[in-house]
């Protein structure tokens, strides 16, 4: 047997099995950050989200209905001057109204749904559209989820990543994430905590490297 | 060769000022995000327990973790050793026609030599991430494990820039990302391979977890219709509740940040119309694993923490501990994994100042283990390399037992301190640091100070 051909798999695993003790017992542990508690109510939390998306350099707008959040967002896409739109409809950016209500507040812009193109095509949309199952309050993360590749390349191609997300989806922090999120097959997560980022020369942060360069969640309060 | 490599480093100016620079900011923005713990020690203590745990069991996750990722039509592959890992890349690279591969960082990728097998399979492989890139063009190594071109200051990347990919000439660290992101942007819409790391594998679901701030690893992987993951078999984690302890303290230990921009959880199926392979990499991790206290070792994240407080790295940088792993984790893994002369060279890279231990987030004991790892680097040196050293040991250990012998190296010391210039070239002949002077010996032996004392009945004994 050539060295290529050989059972790597079974020497591997019998050199753990030889070694001792292989039975530590699993731990509940969980790092504990100054994040709001559980009990904490809806206000508490939100403000606590805000200094972090303030932090990681991520607007926000927080709309009262589904009719301020259309607006807002069509009033944004339209001071960034965007021709084109990309919408990854998964969750709230796939229920009926909220196209449909785009459709009507962007006449002028074209609206293209991120899971029926090829995923380069949306790097001529300037702006990307997608809808977070979860925010986590401690970080300012925004849990994104999709299956398809056009879906998770519509929060990553255009320069300008919008997110929609209802006050209800703001959890405390990633324990409470892993303890919900869904676990349907071939579901991808994301998280994003704000716009592409590098700092590898001489540790200077520059924004905006390989994803968008701008992000904002808009918080919908009444649902 | 050490000696040599170290003396270069310590002579370049220019690596000397980046090395503190970045050091000072990536330490700084470390030490506020400790802030934001209630118990900084205390979440430390959780991720050690995980991360033990995880290790102790490593044959039922790596088991778990196959059966969960074939389930979901993953291709897994196992390495025994660089060469096999090599092997395999290059193998997948045949049999898929690739002629074109973006990598995104992946220290296993470094170990093992993914960049070189692909090219020997006819792959053109291109760095994404920008450190890479630039360490890429410049044809060298990176020389820290989350900051590959930290020993290069802005006009120095400029000028690789410049001299490789032809950008206009800038030290602006904005202008520089502009351009290779622009120029990346078509080598991503047209590559048949990604190539990429993880920094977790979660047993239970299967899914693969991939830190990142650029965005250039989830460009790889959402738009090559091949994916390939390399990765060590320490990195599988139970449970996705496991995986969350860790990630709670990677960015903090690593840049300094809460948590980095993109966090994927990617699923065990492969997206429509793409394939994707996991090669799991043993390359000398099973013999840690079997090797006692040294199995501390893997419970590693792999942050670099250790690196950024490390007064050694700060002065010598990656490229001197002479392999893929560098700072005060390289020095301890180095005689245990294949690692070529670093093996006995690495571990003398230490001071034994015990900082990286204060801010290891899986609480490694790594100078301990260094002190451990250099009886076995010891051990493997040339016989007569050792005896020397032995001899040396005990030809010291007589003339501090023997007190004329003591006072006559005291008095000698004095006579040299006082030819202030010729100190330090004296300790440079001798093998000390020959850059700094060593405090003037005191007027008086403490012994003979011990003794004055009692005879003036000023000490109970």
């Amino acid at each position: 047997m050539t060295k290529q051909e050989r059972d790597s798999r079974g020497e591997i695993l019998a050199r753990l099995a030889s070694a001792f003790d292989a039975q530590t017992p699993c731990t509940d542990a969980s790092v504990r950050r100054k994040e709001p508690s559980r009990d904490a109510d809806r206000d508490a939390l939100l403000n606590v989200l805000k200094g972090r998306l303030e932090e990681n350099r991520t607007g926000f707008h927080l709309v009262s209905d589904r009719k301020a959040l259309l607006e807002a967002l069509a009033n944004r896409v339209y001071f960034e001057r965007a021709a084109s739109v990309a919408v990854d409809a998964g969750g709230m950016a796939g229920e009926p109204w909220f196209l449909d209500g785009l459709r009507v507040l962007l006449p002028g812009v074209e609206l293209v749904k991120a899971a029926d193109v090829s995923p380069g095509e949306l790097e001529r949309c300037e702006v990307g559209v997608t809808a977070a199952s979860s925010v986590l309050a401690a970080t300012g993360a925004m849990a994104l989820s999709a299956s398809t590749a056009g879906g998770l390349a519509a929060s990553l191609l255009p320069r300008i990543h919008y997110v929609v997300a209802r006050q209800s989806d703001v959890v405390q922090g990633l324990a409470t994430w892993t303890a919900t999120a869904s676990r349907e097959k071939g579901l991808y997560h994301v998280h994003v905590s704000g716009p592409s980022r590098t700092a590898d020369i001489e540790k200077k942060l520059v924004y905006g490297v390989h994803g968008p360069w701008k992000v904002s969640l808009f918080l919908l309060q009444s649902e | 060769m050490l000696a040599a490599v170290v003396a270069e480093k310590l002579r370049d100016e220019r690596l000397q000022a980046a090395l503190r620079k970045s050091l000072a900011t990536v330490r700084e923005r470390m030490a506020k995000a400790r802030e934001r713990f209630e118990d900084f020690a205390e979440a430390r203590t959780c991720v050690a327990t995980v991360r033990q745990g995880s290790v102790g069991r490593l044959r039922q996750n790596l088991e778990a973790l196959e059966q969960s990722l074939q389930a979901g039509g993953t291709k897994v592959l196992w390495a025994a050793d660089a060469q096999e890992a090599r092997f395999r890349l290059a193998e997948i690279a045949r049999a898929h026609k690739v002629l074109r591969c973006v990598a995104s960082k992946t220290m296993v990728g470094e170990e093992v030599g993914a960049e070189k097998a692909l090219r020997s399979a006819g792959v053109n492989v291109v760095q994404t991430d920008l450190g890479e890139r630039i360490v890429q063009l410049a044809g060298q190594k990176p020389s820290h494990i989350t900051a590959p071109c930290l020993h290069l200051d802005a006009q120095q990347c400029g000028s690789i820039l410049e001299r490789a990919a032809g950008m206009p000439r800038t030290a602006d660290p904005e202008e520089m990302c502009r351009f290779v992101s622009r120029t990346l942007r078509d080598a991503f819409a047209t590559s048949d391979m990604a190539l990429s790391g993880a920094n977790m594998a979660i047993a239970q679901t299967g899914e693969l977890v991939i830190v990142e701030n650029e965005g250039n690893g989830r460009s790889g992987y959402t738009l090559c219709p091949l994916h390939v993951v390399v990765t060590g078999i320490d990195k599988v984690v139970s449970s996705r509740r496991e995986a969350a302890a860790v990630l709670g303290l990677l960015a903090p230990s690593a840049t300094g940040q809460d948590v980095t921009v993109y966090t994927s959880f990617l699923a065990p199926e492969p997206l429509p119309g793409q394939t994707r392979y996991v090669i799991l990499v043993d390359n000398g991790r099973s013999a840690v694993f079997a090797s006692g206290p040294h199995r501390e070792l893997l419970r590693c994240i792999r942050c670099g923490g250790c690196l950024n407080v490390c007064p050694v790295y700060e002065r010598v940088s990656g490229h001197a501990y002479l392999w893929t792993y560098s700072g005060p984790i390289g020095a301890a893994l180095a005689p245990f994994m294949p690692s070529g002369d670093a093996a006995t060279a690495a571990p003398d890279l230490c001071t034994l100042c015990g900082a990286c231990d204060d801010v290891c987030p899986a609480k490694i004991p790594l100078s301990r283990l260094i002190a451990l790892g250099r009886s076995a680097a010891n051990a493997a040196r040339p016989v007569e390399e050792r005896t020397h050293l032995a001899r040396l040991a005990r030809w010291f250990g007589r003339a501090m037992g023997s007190g004329g012998a003591y006072g006559l190296s005291h008095l000698g010391h004095r006579i040299l301190a006082r030819l202030r210039g010729r100190m330090a070239r004296v300790e440079s002949a001798v093998g000390w640091s020959g850059d700094r002077l060593a405090p003037r010996p005191a007027r008086r032996l403490f012994r003979s100070m011990f003794r004055a004392g009692r005879r003036r009945g000023r000490l109970p004994l």
